[in-house]
């Protein structure tokens, strides 16, 4: 039997798997030598032979040679003769139920409503990149036509978002038309430096007329929802249980640390119990160093009794989104909460979450998701108050949640967090102020480089759209 | 004789998902299809599931770089690095009574992980730059949006430039993420919504018929 190594691991597969059978590299599969004359790749006689030549993969060339083919065709033609005769009273029927039925060999179920409905085969989406489903379009079967179809669509996505994105490598760009779009754009030129210009006067009459205006404060400006979020927190009674979803670790904890330190510092000031746990590897030890960190800037006594008394750690969940809505079905069993921090005067209290659930969650993320997937896996079944604290770039996404009264508050970015800080009216360390003055000037001369380089950008594209 | 039952296989997986599917859903409705203990069962398996999921990768990792390392092939080196940090990181957890709060845990996350996380995160700054340089340009299609908003968000959002910049200027971003990027987030989650659950249908409906 002739194979191809795999290009990953280097096991031999069959020359037609799309997979390699060791470890799931896709290889595309190569088209199998041509049938005898008179004798269809989809007869049974010829499945036959396939199987026989090759048992692991005996459908896989048949699926890549007629690409219409859905996903249940080839699970039919796995299964053996039996099934196949099914399929072809499918086939039957179908062709009866008119032509529209004609190119699929088993009609679906359910059609209507725009396609919406139509079966969808998932081995589509995975071996190829587009038009799987699509019946009408004519998809070339070879390697060097997928190569092709690739290429086709590449050159519609550039089309449709721009003129510079990479090409192949090896591929030449179309210089046809981007000489037409030069010339084409030629018309354009004054008007986009109009704009520019505006922008750039823009920008400095701000910096010249908005500096006679000092705003008081040492922080951008924080987006609403931070209100909301601190008065949630401000009205917590001592005691309250409060679930911290921690979903991020140290590498976004440059921006996340000043969005989560005054929230921590916050509760802790409420004397909220927190129970702390993450779904990712290194959240739980993240929060750690900002826990100790809100304790060491609320000055108590040690962070092993903040730690004994105010937090318990509830450690790394597994299971992704899967495991998520346990925590509000059952949060006493879904938490892994080490006993041995936990004496049973506290674990009690756990356990009542399931029966009254927390005062207030705390879900503070790096990612749009993670606040998406407790927004609609975890507070609907526990229907708890949930204040969350995220990045900057997940706030747009996650503000329509706030809008609609799912969320009771929102901090986000480090401009949240620093206007946190000085709503909490405490007296901040020289190292914390020193802290927040590196974070400042850092934001300062990174926007200030991404401006420049937008400016800069601009004036250089105007610069090539004038050479002939 | 595997790829003759897989089909079989196949449907019996895809049964179990549509009852476990069901009974979460019905549980989640209220419906008396189900006992909500059920659905809190079934989460747990979950749970469960997805931590033996993380032993088994964890397992296939050193089982795949071993066989790298056995057979000598390209950047084996890097493989067996690999093999004996982990294990290092494995028996100072395992050997330490604080067990992940050990002091040599403590000091692999302070010292290894997180810089080393930080710094691959900090290469996206890089590549922002790359991206600002040269796709916020208001030549390009949409260009002038995507540029004035950005330049916007930067200007409201820069310390010193939020001292100086009118009043006005803050109150425009600030209506501007209230109304029209909440509606096209809006529109953005509820179309996602109802594209898995007709991908849901669709998948179902394909395999059941």
């Amino acid at each position: 039997m002739a194979t191809s190594d795999c290009p990953h691991c280097g096991y031999g597969n069959p020359l037609a798997a799309q997979y390699c059978v060791q470890c799931g590299t896709i290889l595309g599969g190569q088209k199998p030598p041509p049938a005898p004359t008179g004798e269809s790749a989809d007869e049974p006689g010829a499945r036959e032979g396939e199987q026989g030549a090759d048992p692991s993969q005996p459908d896989e060339e048949g699926a890549e040679q007629q690409p219409p083919k859905r996903s249940s065709d080839t699970d039919d033609s796995r299964d053996g003769p039996h099934l196949v005769a099914e399929e072809d009273e499918t086939v039957e029927d179908a062709q009866g139920e008119g032509p529209s039925q004609s190119a699929s060999p088993a009609g679906p179920l359910l059609r209507g409503l725009g396609g919406l409905l139509e079966p969808a085969d998932p081995l589509s989406y995975i071996t190829s990149t587009s038009g799987a489903d699509d019946p009408t379009r004519d998809r070339p079967t070879g390697p060097a036509g997928e190569l092709s179809a690739d290429e086709e669509e590449r050159r519609h996505l550039r089309r449709l978002f721009s003129e510079d994105l990479p090409t192949a490598v090896g591929a030449s760009p179309d210089a046809t038309a981007r000489a037409a779009e030069r010339s084409q754009n030629g018309s354009g030129l004054r008007r986009q430096f109009w704009l520019e210009l505006i922008l750039l006067l823009g920008m400095a009459g701000a910096l010249f007329w908005g500096a006679q205006t000092p705003r008081g404060g040492a922080g951008p400006h924080a987006l609403p929802g931070l209100e909301q979020a601190h008065r949630q927190i401000d009205s917590l009674q001592p005691n309250s249980l409060v679930v911290v979803n921690w979903a991020y670790d140290p590498a976004t904890a440059g921006e996340m640390d000043f969005v989560a330190q005054p929230l921590i510092e916050h509760l802790l000031q409420r004397q909220a119990k927190l129970i702390v746990f993450s779904q990712l590897p290194g959240g739980p030890a993240t929060a750690r160093r900002v826990v100790a960190r809100a304790e060491a800037s609320l000055q108590r006594p040690s962070r092993t009794q903040i730690t004994a008394n105010l937090v318990i750690e509830g450690g790394f969940l597994p299971g992704g989104a899967a495991s998520l809505p346990l925590l509000g079905a059952a949060p006493a069993r879904a938490l892994p909460v080490d006993p041995s921090w936990v004496d049973l005067r506290e674990r009690f209290r756990i356990a009542e979450l399931g029966d009254s659930g927390p005062a207030l969650t705390l879900v503070i993320a790096a990612r749009a998701e993670d606040v998406r997937r407790w927004m609609e896996q975890v507070q609907p079944l526990n229907g708890g108050t949930v204040v969350a604290a995220t990045s900057a770039v997940v706030d747009p996404s996650v503000r329509p949640y706030l809008h609609s009264g799912q969320l009771a508050g929102l901090v986000s970015g480090w401009g949240g967090g620093s206007a946190y800080v000085r709503r909490l009216e405490r007296a901040r360390g020289v190292a914390e102020q020193a802290r927040s003055l590196r974070q400042i000037n850092g934001l300062n001369w990174g926007v200030g480089i991404l401006i420049a380089a937008v400016v800069l950008g601009n004036l250089a594209g105007v610069t090539e759209r004038r050479r002939p | 004789m595997f790829s003759s039952r897989s089909g079989w296989l196949n449907r019996i997986v895809l049964l179990i998902v549509l009852v476990n599917a069901g009974i979460v859903v019905s549980s989640r409705l209220g419906l008396a299809l189900a006992p909500p203990e059920a659905a809190t069962t079934l989460y747990g398996w979950a749970l469960l599931l997805g931590g033996f999921a993380i032993i088994l990768g964890i397992a296939n990792a050193v089982r795949f770089h071993l066989v790298r390392v056995q057979r000598g092939q390209r950047e084996w080196l890097l493989s067996l690095l690999l093999l004996i940090v982990f294990a290092l990181v494995v028996g100072a957890g395992i050997s330490s009574p604080e067990g992940t709060t050990g002091l040599l845990s403590e000091w692999v996350f302070d010292a290894v992980l997180a810089p080393g996380q930080a710094t691959l995160f900090a290469l996206t700054g890089v590549f922002l730059l790359s991206a600002a340089y040269h796709f916020l340009r208001i030549g390009r299609p949409g260009g002038v949006w995507i540029t004035a908003g950005a330049l916007l968000m930067l200007l409201v959002q820069t310390p010193f430039l939020y001292e100086i910049v009118p009043e006005s200027l803050v109150d425009l971003v600030d209506w501007l993420l209230t109304w029209p990027v909440m509606a096209a987030m809006r529109g953005i989650l509820l179309g996602g919504a109802l594209a898995v659950l007709f991908i849901s249908l669709r998948l179902i409906v394909n395999n059941a018929k």
